[in-house]
């Protein structure tokens, strides 16, 4: 077969592949875009660049999807985003267990890490918020990238009718063109996701219906 | 073989389709049209993509030789499939091998173009379409009549009770009810299924990397929870360098829904990783030719493999928007389906894809890759009449009547004396200076329109006796 | 002050390709072409010898029997001057099409090249060449225009059109929605589908009479042919009229 096709296109005419990539947009302002794009496609922008606004963040977060709960990816997402949280079962980390449950109390106005559960399916197919950390953010048209790597998953962000992701402002990029010079493809694990907003359909009539299979509702947090 | 002439009337008689049509594409059109006013360098993205496309085309077998060895590396497996058939094969021994019941499916034109489900139902393996828009058609049994949206045909009350007779939903006509219902069917599928299909969009050469586009998380899903992921792929959807899908991307998702991205962008680097916690154990990729190398093959026609599928000439064509994708007969439709299929198949099981155009060169003006189908419909026209000469016994009569007409045509004095006979002769058919012709192909067309009476003088006449005049 | 904004300054030359349909069916706008051009101070040129282009031979599939026209096309015009066609799709058959039936290489290919450079359009020839602003025609009626599909894609022409049936005195320009739209026609579509031609061709017709003119114009006889039946059937108050007709509505 694959003789077939090079004998197909043995006397073609080559082209030389372009080496310029044409111009893509740049903002002066990239988080402000970055905000536009989101909101556009119905998923609900927070920024928390000062650590003190994470608490109200969070709760804001968890009110707008009628949650108790929030299902973290790794403590890599603390380290990251300097979360300032309790870490009340440290060694769960260690055992290679994946998802965590924070119970929100209002009271103290922090969540706090409560326990750790095993990664399940099932588990996951019945939680209703989980949050993830984004590897990268496109202004462009308002995108994070979920990376899967090692000790991390690709159902996460997907199973649970509502996902939050905490994006670090240094991670933001302005365009494609920097994403795509930038995207780890196959580097680090075996799938990235580009996402977009919340999960939709126009299946019937073109009539935009928001959460199809996956989350209904898209959170991004902006940290520093 | 493939008649859309048989189809066309019913399908302009059909009014909920009309409606259906009307209401859709027009919406779809307006949001790509806003898409794409938002980009000023739209012009250049196309040539770019073009150059990139026309490129890789000429170097196909390379390009597919560095994506299988990218993939290799990374524990998946690629299957050389040269017909329909050996995919469908691949498909169905993997299965029985591994002891499959369920499959989960992504919206894939190519599993329609192999007739895969029909295939895997013979074989009593329940596949499940999870796309909404796909799962629509299966459920009506239908076939998929847009490229991109596969139940477009149906209106949301038709969708209704088809939910409500074949799943039992309470009655509703909501668009979000629907989606609801589907939702939770859904999860208990992608649960339970042990393979997941799906298409491909583009394929990275140099990194093995399969790009996925959709909206619903079907694909994801479809990919993450089931222990084999089956990728069923075009030999052109390759693409050498991960830095062009910033390109393709872009183009893709505007011309297609409008959108300036699609809520998911899947990349797949094969099977799950050591310490990865989900993904499948197995990563297959299904690289199938079924007619493409054939199209490879000739320098003009072969553009026609630089389609990224966004549907943007469908939306756009005016013989799409009345008739509908049904009536082509064929997965792939409208104006893209129309140079495709007989190039997939044969210009003899589908004569009249290439001659259901009026040429107006919409399809080519809103392609995102710059594929010139105007003028591949006219070379594909072209082949089937050289073929059907080849091939007939008795000289065609359209073909007589062309060859007549150009013989008059040669001749100045040959075309004035059948102006001439034609005043004379068309004396016994005239009514109100229009002539009432009852003989095809001129009777279907006075159904519509007026063929005026020749004037008593024509412009060469008129023209030299008014020069002769001082 | 004439109503001619632009005379010419050097004499020119044109030879008229009036198309075999304008020739047969529609000669006023043969008629009508000579007139806006003389007025022009061109000097047209016509060779009698000139039948039709091959297009709808070439558009149904028929190549040989295209060429064959083609070669009595190339002959006819081999030294001719600027070549002038009121007609959009033959100027397309003739810029774009005619080359590529002949070999590469041949000598016919490089005659029907050398011809393809030197054919215009007429509302093309109009503004381009001459830089006319306005033909002097007068026409108190609203009108709307239809881009006819090969002006408009394969030759690029949409504004030249517009911008003389502007300067047209008392003209009231209405534009349709979708003037772009194709009408249906598509030559040979029009006879193998002939229904949905037809279909395609009421979306025009509701199109032209949203806009409440009178007169529909378009630069090709075809295309206007088509509509002006459908616009009778349906019982639609507006009459076809060919660009060169309105822009020579003047007093010689
Ligand atoms: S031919 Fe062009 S416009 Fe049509 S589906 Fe393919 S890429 Fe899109």
């Amino acid at each position: 077969m694959l003789e077939k096709v090079r004998r197909a296109c043995d006397q073609a005419e080559g082209v030389e592949l372009p080496g310029q990539s044409p111009q893509f947009p740049q903002y002066t302002d990239p988080v402000a875009k970055f905000r536009q794009e989101l909101e556009r496609t119905g998923g609900v922008f927070f920024d928390a660049r000062q650590p003190k606004e994470l608490p109200a963040v969070l709760t804001s977060v968890m009110k707008q999807s009628d949650s108790t709960e929030i299902y973290w990816e790794d403590e890599q997402l603390f380290q990251r985003h300097g979360l300032p949280f309790t870490l009340r079962n440290p060694e769960a980390f260690a055992k290679g267990f994946l998802v965590y449950s924070f119970h929100f109390r209002q009271e103290m106005k922090l969540p706090i890490l409560l326990n750790s559960k095993r990664y399940e399916r099932s588990e996951l197919a019945r939680v209703s918020l989980s949050a993830s950390s984004a590897g990268l953010g496109v202004a462009e048209t308002g995108s994070v990238v979920h990376e899967v790597r090692s000790g991390a998953g690709r159902l996460l962000s997907v199973l649970p009718p509502a996902h939050v992701v905490f994006l670090s402002e240094k991670d933001l990029l302005m365009n494609h063109a920097e994403l795509f010079r930038s995207l780890p493809l196959g580097q680090y694990g075996s799938a990235l996701t580009l996402v977009t907003g919340p999960s939709r359909t126009a299946d019937i009539e073109k009539t935009l219906v928001i959460g199809v299979h996956g989350p209904k509702q898209l959170f991004v947090i902006l940290t520093s | 073989m493939i008649r859309i002439s048989a189809n066309t009337q019913a399908a302009l008689a059909d009014q909920k389709l009309q409606r259906n049509l009307r209401q859709t594409l027009s919406k779809t059109l307006h949001s790509r049209n806003e898409a794409v006013s938002d980009v000023p360098n739209w012009e250049e993205l196309r040539q770019y993509a073009r150059d990139v496309k026309t490129h890789t085309l000429s170097r196909l077998a390379d390009y597919l030789l560095e994506l299988e060895g990218k993939v290799s590396e990374q524990g998946g497996r690629v299957i050389w499939a040269e017909t329909g058939q050996e995919a469908v094969q691949f498909v169905l021994d993997l299965a029985h091998e591994k002891r499959v019941a369920k499959i989960v499916k992504g919206k894939s034109m190519l599993s329609e173009e192999i007739h895969l489900n029909e295939s895997l139902e013979r074989a009593q393996i329940e596949a499940v379409e999870t796309d909404l828009g796909e799962y629509i058609v299966q459920l009506a049994t239908e076939a998929p009549s847009h490229i991109i949206a596969p139940a477009l045909h149906k209106s949301r009350g038709e969708i209704a009770d088809l939910f409500v007779a074949k799943l039992g939903m309470a009655p509703s006509q909501d668009a979000v009810e629907i989606t609801k219902t589907a939702r939770k069917l859904m999860r208990e599928h992608f649960l339970t299924a042990r393979i997941g299909i799906t298409g491909v969009n583009f394929a990275v050469a140099e990194t093995g990397t399969i790009v996925i586009v959709e909206n619903e998380a079907n694909v994801r899903l479809s990919v993450s929870v089931p222990e084999i992921h089956i990728a069923l792929m075009g030999i052109e959807k390759v693409i050498p360098r991960t830095s062009d899908l910033a390109v393709f991307l872009k183009l893709l998702v505007r011309s297609a829904t409008g959108q300036t991205m699609s809520s998911y962008v899947n990349f797949l680097n094969g099977p799950r990783r050591n310490g990865e916690l989900d993904g499948p154990r197995e990563f297959y990729l299904v690289l199938l030719d079924n007619g493409r190398s054939k199209i490879l093959a000739d320098d003009f026609l072969r553009q026609t493999l630089a389609c990224i599928r966004c549907g943007a000439c469908l939306n756009v064509c005016p013989v799409y928007q009345r008739i509908g994708g049904h009536a082509y007969g064929s997965t792939y439709q409208g104006p893209i389906g129309a140079i495709l299929t007989p190039q997939l198949r044969s210009l003899e099981e589908a004569p009249e894809h290439a001659y259901a155009s009026s040429l107006c060169g919409a399809c080519y003006e809103v392609c995102p890759v710059k594929i010139e189908i105007p003028h591949i419909l006219l070379r594909l026209r072209e082949k089937v009449q050289g073929e059907k000469n080849q091939k007939a016994a008795h000289l065609p009569f359209e073909k007589l009547a062309m060859q007549v007409w150009a013989w008059v045509m040669c001749s100045p004095s040959r075309y004035a004396r059948l102006g001439r006979w034609l005043r004379i002769l068309q004396k016994n058919f005239e009514e109100n200076g229009k002539l009432k012709l009852p003989f095809p192909p001129f009777n279907r067309w006075i159904k519509h329109r007026d063929l005026p009476a020749l004037p008593a003088r024509s412009f060469k006449e008129l023209y030299s006796s008014s020069e002769k005049q001082p | 002050m004439s109503a001619v904004s632009c005379q010419l300054s050097v004499a020119m030359k044109v030879s008229l390709f009036v198309t075999c349909l304008v020739d047969q069916l529609f000669p006023q706008v043969g008629l009508s072409t000579v007139k806006i051009l003389k007025k022009l101070g061109v000097e047209v040129e016509f060779d009698v010898r000139q039948t039709c282009c091959g297009q709808p031979a070439f558009n149904t599939g028929y190549v040989e029997e295209a060429a064959r026209v083609a070669r009595h096309f190339l002959e006819v015009y081999n030294d001719s001057a600027q070549i002038v066609v009121p007609s959009g799709s033959c100027c397309a058959m003739i810029k774009v099409f005619l080359p590529q039936l002949f070999p590469e290489g041949s000598t016919e290919r490089r005659r029907a090249k050398e011809i393809a450079e030197r054919t215009l359009e007429l509302s093309d020839f109009l503004i381009s060449v001459l830089g006319v602003k306005s033909t002097g025609a007068r026409f108190r009626e609203p009108v709307t225009y239809h881009d006819s599909c090969h002006l408009l894609r394969e030759l690029g022409i949409s504004s030249q059109p517009r911008r003389l049936i502007r300067a047209v005195e008392d003209i009231d320009f209405r534009e349709m929605e979708n003037p772009e739209r194709c009408c249906g026609f598509g030559g040979t579509f029009s006879v193998k589908f002939a229904d949905v031609s037809a279909a395609i061709g009421e979306d025009k017709v509701q199109c032209v009479r949203n806009t409440g003119a009178r007169y529909v114009i378009a630069n090709d006889v075809s295309c206007l042919m088509h509509i002006e039946g459908l616009l009778r059937r349906n019982q639609v108050p507006v009459r076809t009229m060919h660009l060169a007709e309105l822009l020579a509505k003047f007093d010689d």
